[in-house]
């Protein structure tokens, strides 16, 4: 299948009609998330009535925000790791970098090092030690000399991911009630936030990510066609994938450590991307970040107002839409190659 | 006729493993079709490899217009030098046109995108590797043959001093491998650039080739004219099998195994 947009067009043109027209979708879920809830508020009554006010400058404009920032940062690292890897299923969710993560925070919380070092939670910093192992762990076992095989790259995820889930499960068992319930809560992942704090925290982090890796998309687009001829066009290649993981390796720590592990936006969202304006990755990751954003505020939308009575765990959300879109790629394994 | 590229005293192993490449001399100068032949295994696609930049050579030097190529910056030798692969995957299905034109990457400012005229460098790369027809294709739905042309053309759309080439034509057919071996010919005669080409396909050389190089268990066995190379002495030593046998027809070489 073609992208709708011809990929044979300019790639400059695809980009001015994909930015404008992503951003505008962005801002439309953005401000329908923001008057939808359990409780709905209009301009006149933010500015009105003080309940209003606080309702929506300290819960639901954090929360909205937080949803963004998360789904920018997991839709970017997952169309960052297929071009990195070479393979359309790769996400940070199945290549447990998240699971990786989520140890890291979780002996994070197990010893109460609540620290924050130069205004940056400790809490991120072993979450991000976490997702960098399992990366390099996972790339190392999938890799024999100089090739990558897709197969085994999906498979050492899995292993990970298992190891990673069954390493939480222990920290729990011997950590004191508390610490255990409060892992409990964080593992299963929330974009419920009160306040601005946390989110200038990660924005400390991930928007400057975001720069970094976008800026490096060129290099990006030149090694998902070829790895190996990518050295005869400029690129350091050895240099490239090192920056890449620690990049992503960094904003899975921090968006596993603050909403737990959402899982398949990374997925998802980059091939949505491609479906539409094509496959170089200079359009496919600032459309991931802008789609991701939007896809993962819409969906904490649909999961806090679905139910009237309760929310739903957003990663529920995107597991139900995920889990079917990874089969449905994996059944037109005849498209990509490497599967 | 100015050397481009200069293997010294060249040596490679992968890891600490036995050499691959060992004290191998030789220069690729401009204007020169060569080709480089030897059994399975005996190193040539290493000694591509490390002649495009990909590897790097354990002991001695490559030199590209005199200066070693570890102090040449990327973007410089990524001018000089094209290097097509043995063998690839394409994983993600981008066009043609989309492959091609990445050959443009080594000509263009951080953060700029391709123009215009890159687009039409990348256009009549596809022409002149035959390959026209391809430009607006999955690279995915082709086949081997026509993937190799595709790469061919992103070389060429690098406009080099120097192009490398392993096994270009291993999934070519007959007519598209002469075209190939044309194409080749016309570069070197036109545009003066330095073509050095890994082959098994020794019928393919005489009349065309300037030079080649033989390898044997990684190192220089003789860097000849193909008449002194395409010997059955010299060809029954490369590749360790006394059944080769050579005839001249109509002054070509014709090479057959008993």
């Amino acid at each position: 299948m073609v992208a709708i947009l011809n990929p044979s067009r300019p790639l400059v043109s695809r980009l001015a009609i994909a930015i404008p027209l992503l951003l505008l979708l962005l801002a439309v879920v953005m401000l329908g998330a923001l008057t939808v809830g359990a409780q709905s508020i209009s301009l006149k009554e933010i500015l009105s009535d003080p309940t209003a006010h606080t309702l929506f400058f300290r819960l639901r404009l954090p929360r909205v925000l937080m949803g963004a920032l998360i789904g920018a940062s997991l839709a970017l690292v997952g169309a960052a790791l297929q071009a990195l890897f070479r393979n359309p299923l790769a996400d940070p969710f199945i290549l447990g970098v998240s699971g990786g993560g989520a140890v890291g925070a979780s002996l994070a919380i197990a010893f109460g090092i609540g620290a924050v070092v130069v205004g940056i939670p400790f809490i991120f910093i072993a979450a991000f030690v976490g997702a960098a192992c399992s990366v390099f762990l996972v790339y190392g076992v999938a890799k024999t000399g100089r090739t990558l095989l897709p197969g085994a790259l999906l498979l050492s995820g899995v292993a990970v991911n298992l190891i990673a889930a069954a390493g939480v499960l222990i920290i729990q068992f011997f950590v004191d009630p508390s610490r255990a319930h409060q892992i409990l809560r964080w593992t299963t992942g929330s974009l419920d936030v009160v306040g601005f704090t946390t989110i200038m925290q990660m924005s400390c982090i991930l928007i400057p990510s975001w720069i970094a890796l976008l800026a490096m998309s060129h290099q990006l687009h030149l090694l998902a066609i070829d790895k190996e001829t990518a050295t005869t066009l400029g690129v350091d290649v050895r240099r490239s994938e090192i920056l890449i993981h620690l990049l992503c390796s960094l904003m899975i720590g921090v968006t596993v450590a603050v909403g737990g592990a959402v899982g398949f936006v990374g997925l998802i969202v980059p091939h949505g991307i491609r479906m539409l304006f094509g496959e170089d990755l200079r359009i496919v990751l600032p459309g991931s970040l802008l789609l991701g954003a939007a896809f993962l505020v819409g969906a904490d939308t649909v999961a806090r107002t679905a139910l009237s009575s309760t929310e739903l765990p957003v990663g529920a959300i995107t597991a139900l839409l995920g889990g079917p879109a990874f089969l449905w790629l994996l059944r037109r394994r005849q498209r990509y190659s490497a599967l | 006729m100015t050397p481009i590229l200069e293997a010294r005293n060249l040596a490679f192993a992968y890891g600490s493993r036995a050499p691959v490449i060992h004290d191998l001399s030789f220069t690729v100068n401009s204007g020169t079709l060569g080709a480089v032949i030897g059994s399975n295994g005996c190193g040539k696609s290493t000694l591509v490899k490390l002649l495009a930049g990909i590897l790097k050579p354990t002991r001695g030097d490559i030199m590209l217009d005199g200066v070693s190529l570890i102090h040449v910056p990327r973007m410089v030798a990524a001018r000089r030098i094209a290097y097509v692969p043995q063998a690839f995957s394409m994983v993600f299905p981008f066009t043609a046109l989309e492959v091609v034109i990445t050959g443009r990457s080594p000509f263009r400012k951080p953060f700029r995108f391709e123009d215009e005229h890159d687009r039409e460098c990348a256009l009549k790369a596809l022409e002149v590797a035959g390959a026209a027809h391809l430009a607006d294709r999955l690279v995915t739905t082709l086949s081997g043959g026509e993937q190799q042309l595709v790469m061919v053309a992103r070389a060429l759309a690098q406009e080099p001093a120097c192009i490398l080439l392993d096994e270009p034509s291993s999934s070519l057919d007959l007519k598209h491998r002469s075209a190939l071996m044309r194409t080749l010919v016309r570069l070197r005669d036109t545009l003066g650039m330095a073509v050095l080409v890994v082959t098994h396909d020794l019928h393919l050389m005489d009349k065309t080739f300037d030079r080649v190089i033989a390898l044997r268990h990684g190192g220089l066995m003789m860097d000849a004219a193909p008449v002194e190379v395409l010997t059955q002495a010299v060809l029954a030593e490369v590749y360790e099998d006394q059944g080769i046998r050579t005839l001249n027809v109509e002054g070509r070489i014709v090479m057959w195994c008993d």
